[in-house]
């Protein structure tokens, strides 16, 4: 069993609705489902537990394309933009009352965000990380909370991604490296 | 390649403390070959070098989760680790500064500097791929700079690490990858020095 401490807080990464229809974004119909059981169960054990805050973090860009910045200078097409699905919470998991929603417009979720005044706010110490994508948003909101002194857990079953398997294990490790033991399993919440 | 106009050279903790087992560095990298060529030519083309280290407080106070994985304590002010690597060291008139996480970005005044020198494309060398050029590079991206990670001027805390760090760093600007010969324009002969 996991020991959850005090001052603890949940973040969900990027849980939003439907992933794009080109394929090349598509993670299988698999590794999807893999994913979205975790996620959906790790945010109703935290429910359930109802003691730790539950943080969703959600990624939007204007429709005008104004705020991508350099983000459409690799492999990512225009996504998440405001009013579509994709711009939207995945329903199993949206917020509800008494829970905290911090939009972000790039990858790391404490990027031009009010999420480390939150966590102050909240005198969190201990971040419970979850959700997309492995390689990207997780890993780099994962590696400014280390930055920034949190303590970090990932359920890496609840965390998804189109990338290839070996791509999202390798950030994975990244996290281990700068944090040992902080990669975490979904099963340990149930044990 | 042709280096863009305003871009500048960032070189990333290159330091004195290359044989420290404090942190993991994998064998074989060109990296220490080919930074004095890739500085050198920054320098003869009047593009400015801007070189940040690693520094932290004696007494630990500033290491927060730092020691909490794999690395050591390192880059202890006071100590000679902490000192710019000779081989790569700033010459007079170049910028300095010091950072005391991954990111030359976080808790520095960078950002600022390259604000004010409207520089738009940075060229990144140094160490570790997987570590502080990457954090570094995905800072510079968010903040809407375009990036080039000198392939075989980095070196990572292993080559398995260097090589999936290089590839996050592609994924996030397609044309990001260079090598040493591209900005040299000929090939560059080096040693293996396992």
């Amino acid at each position: 069993m996991i020991n959850i401490p005090e001052h603890s807080a949940l973040i969900l990464v990027d849980v939003q609705g439907d992933e794009s229809d080109d394929p090349r974004y598509s993670m299988g119909d698999d590794r999807k489902r893999i994913y979205h059981e975790n996620v959906i169960k790790v945010t109703q054990f935290f429910r359930k537990l109802g003691t730790v805050p539950i943080i969703h973090i959600i990624e939007l860009h204007r429709k005008d394309g104004v705020d991508f910045g350099r983000e459409l200078d690799g492999s990512e097409n225009p996504h998440c933009l405001e009013g579509t699905v994709q711009g939207s919470f995945y329903p199993p998991c949206a917020p509800i009352e008494g829970e905290y929603v911090v939009p972000k417009r790039r990858y790391s979720a404490f990027f031009a965000t009010d999420l480390e005044l939150l966590l102050r706010g909240l005198k969190a110490e201990h971040l419970f990380i979850c959700g997309g994508m492995t390689n990207i948003c997780v890993h780099y909101t994962a590696v400014d909370a280390h930055q920034y002194n949190y303590h970090v857990h990932v359920f890496k079953e609840a965390c998804g991604t189109p990338s290839p398997v070996d791509v999202a294990q390798a950030a994975l490790e990244n996290i281990e490296y700068f944090q040992k033991g902080s990669i975490i399993s979904v099963a340990d919440l149930s044990s | 390649m042709r280096i863009p106009d305003k871009s500048a050279l960032l070189v990333i903790d290159l330091q004195n403390d290359m044989s420290s087992t404090a942190i993991p560095v994998m064998k074989g990298s060109h990296c220490m070959q080919n930074a004095p060529r890739i500085i050198g030519y920054f320098r003869e083309h009047g593009i400015p070098v801007i070189q940040v280290r690693e520094m932290h407080r004696a007494d630990m106070s500033d290491f927060g989760r730092e020691l909490d994985g794999v690395e050591g304590v390192h880059c202890l002010e006071g100590t000679s680790a902490v000192e710019f690597n000779p081989a790569t060291a700033p010459v007079e008139g170049e910028y300095t500064f010091g950072k005391r996480r991954y990111s030359a970005f976080l808790g520095t005044d960078l950002d600022l500097l390259l604000r004010c020198k409207g520089i738009e494309n940075l060229f990144l060398i140094g160490g570790l791929t997987d570590v502080c050029v990457r954090f570094t590079a995905v800072d510079a991206h968010q903040y809407n700079y375009r990036f080039f990670v000198v392939t075989d001027c980095v070196t990572g805390s292993s080559w398995k690490a260097h090589e999936y760090a290089l590839a996050n760093m592609k994924y996030l600007q397609r044309e990001s990858n260079i090598t040493t010969a591209d900005i040299i324009g000929e090939a560059v002969e080096v040693k293996d020095n396992d």
